[in-house]
């Protein structure tokens, strides 16, 4: 990353905060967003597709595709793209909700 | 909460329209779902071109262009209510803004559309593995987070905007093992072109079969490329393309026309020359009114504010603002001409056609 140095941006925030994901203790840079704070971490797949469990990740980040939604402090269908990550946030993959479509259809 | 003009969405052309609006006194809300104003100005590095006579400085990245803007918002009574996603209308009009925890209810007298675009995918088996991103999740990826997602990347599509996030990624420190295009022929520029092949970055042009794998994560792409050619490349990172079109969802709840135009980004609202929509004091601009540049995108803003505030009855001498807007409409023609004289051309039978039909309608 030489040359790599951008100039002028919107965030200049260094400070760093701690967050959980899995259970697992991270670090972020305030101001990051969820989904970034991961992929940072190494942490691409971040979900499951509700129907087929299909590993997922962000993918639009601008909060349209849903694809990162994650269950933050308790809360589900979190757009991890779309929050900052704050001090001692609890991130968890969403499991759990198959039967939301428990048609048989493939499963 | 009550304001003369609530505007969906703090990017160029919302804080454009703010901007006109909040001149003239009115009290002007912005709703935008993001954390902050700018929209997707906050990751734009590059220099934009052909920007509005408005702007003194001619030389802006996005980023500055977005701190520009906020700046010239802030002596006027504009509130940004950041966070905050338009969730619906009351039957009596009040707006309802959501963040996730409070709903909160807006009363304006006038709305102003100014959404923008969406990234639209390119759908291949794979493409929802994680480590698959659209250009422009690249983009904030690297430019507002700060953060380099993988060693290295196949971008998929041709356009201009894959030109520049391509050599963005590679400032980065990001490898561009490829940039992949299912047409015959690249779409960007022969500048643009000349620049991917200055990079030494390997091209592909009229692939087909296109399928990224992986356990977990994209590990590698296979695709068939244009001589016949099986192909595979190992990429941790996938870079889609598909293009831009409007966002236009709040059709629903607001109930303005729709019409169909290819050239301005395929589903657009009908509007006229004064950017209002075939609903009551609902105005359009930006890219949710046509896919075009950025100057364009903050004229139609600039003329959608003005339009708004002559609605709200702001200006006592009507041949003033038709003398403005008609000087925007111009310049619109200026920039948008140089930056695709299609588009111009698709926008003014596009307003035309609805003027007609609301002549006819009155008749």
């Amino acid at each position: 990353m030489k040359q790599w140095n951008p100039t002028s941006c919107l965030q200049e925030d260094q400070e760093e905060v701690s967050f959980s994901f899995e259970g697992r203790r991270l670090r972020a840079r305030k101001g990051q967003s969820v989904a970034a704070a991961l992929i940072n971490n190494g942490i691409k797949k971040i979900a499951v597709s509700k129907k087929f469990g299909q590993p997922r990740g962000a993918y639009c980040f601008t909060g349209r595709c849903y694809s990162c939604t994650v269950n933050i402090d308790g809360c589900s269908h979190v757009r991890a793209c779309m929050t900052p990550v704050q001090e001692n946030m609890e991130v968890e993959m969403a499991k759990g909700y198959f039967d939301i479509r428990n048609d048989d259809n493939g499963l | 909460m009550d304001c003369d003009v609530c505007i969906i969405g703090g990017g160029p052309s919302g804080l454009a329209a703010a901007w006109q609006a909040g001149k003239t006194g009115l009290s002007v809300i912005i709703v935008d779902e993001n954390q902050m104003l700018g929209g997707q100005l906050k990751q734009q590095r590059q220099p934009i071109q052909n920007l509005p006579d408005i702007f003194t400085n001619q030389q802006l990245t996005g980023f500055e262009l977005a701190h520009e803007l906020i700046h010239l918002i802030e002596p006027y009574d504009i509130k940004p209510l950041t966070g905050f996603s338009f969730i619906g209308v009351e039957a009596d009009g009040t707006i309802g803004v959501n963040n996730g925890r409070e709903t909160r209810k807006i009363r304006a007298k006038c709305i102003i559309v100014a959404t923008g675009a969406a990234e639209e995918p390119i759908l291949f088996p794979g493409w929802t593995l994680p480590g698959s991103f659209s250009i422009g999740a690249m983009q904030i990826l690297i430019n507002r987070e700060k953060i380099v997602p993988g060693r290295t990347a196949v971008m998929i599509g041709s356009s201009s905007r894959t030109c520049q996030v391509a050599s963005e990624m590679q400032q980065a420190g990001i490898i561009i093992a490829g940039v992949i295009e299912e047409k015959a022929k690249f779409d960007c520029s022969p500048s643009d072109l000349q620049h991917l092949k200055k990079l030494n970055i390997p091209l592909f042009a009229g692939v087909s079969k296109i399928r990224a794998e992986g356990e977990e994560e994209v590990e590698n792409i296979h695709f068939k490329a244009g001589d016949g050619k099986e192909q595979s490349i190992n990429t941790e990172l996938v870079c889609i393309d598909g293009g831009l079109s409007p966002v236009v969802e709040s059709n629903f709840i607001l109930g303005y026309q729709l019409q169909f135009n290819s050239d301005l980004g395929n589903w657009i609202p009908s509007y006229d020359s004064c950017f209002h929509t075939s609903a009551p004091n609902v105005f359009v601009a930006g890219n949710a009114a046509g896919i075009t540049s950025h100057g364009a995108i903050l004229i139609t803003g600039l003329i959608a504010g003005l339009s708004a505030a002559e609605a709200l009855g702001k200006y006592s001498n009507k041949e003033t603002v038709s003398k403005q807007r008609k000087k925007w409409w111009n310049e619109l023609k200026t920039v948008e001409m140089a930056y695709d004289s299609t588009v111009y051309q698709a926008r003014i039978q596009h307003v035309k056609q609805f003027e007609q039909l609301k002549i006819k309608q009155m008749s």
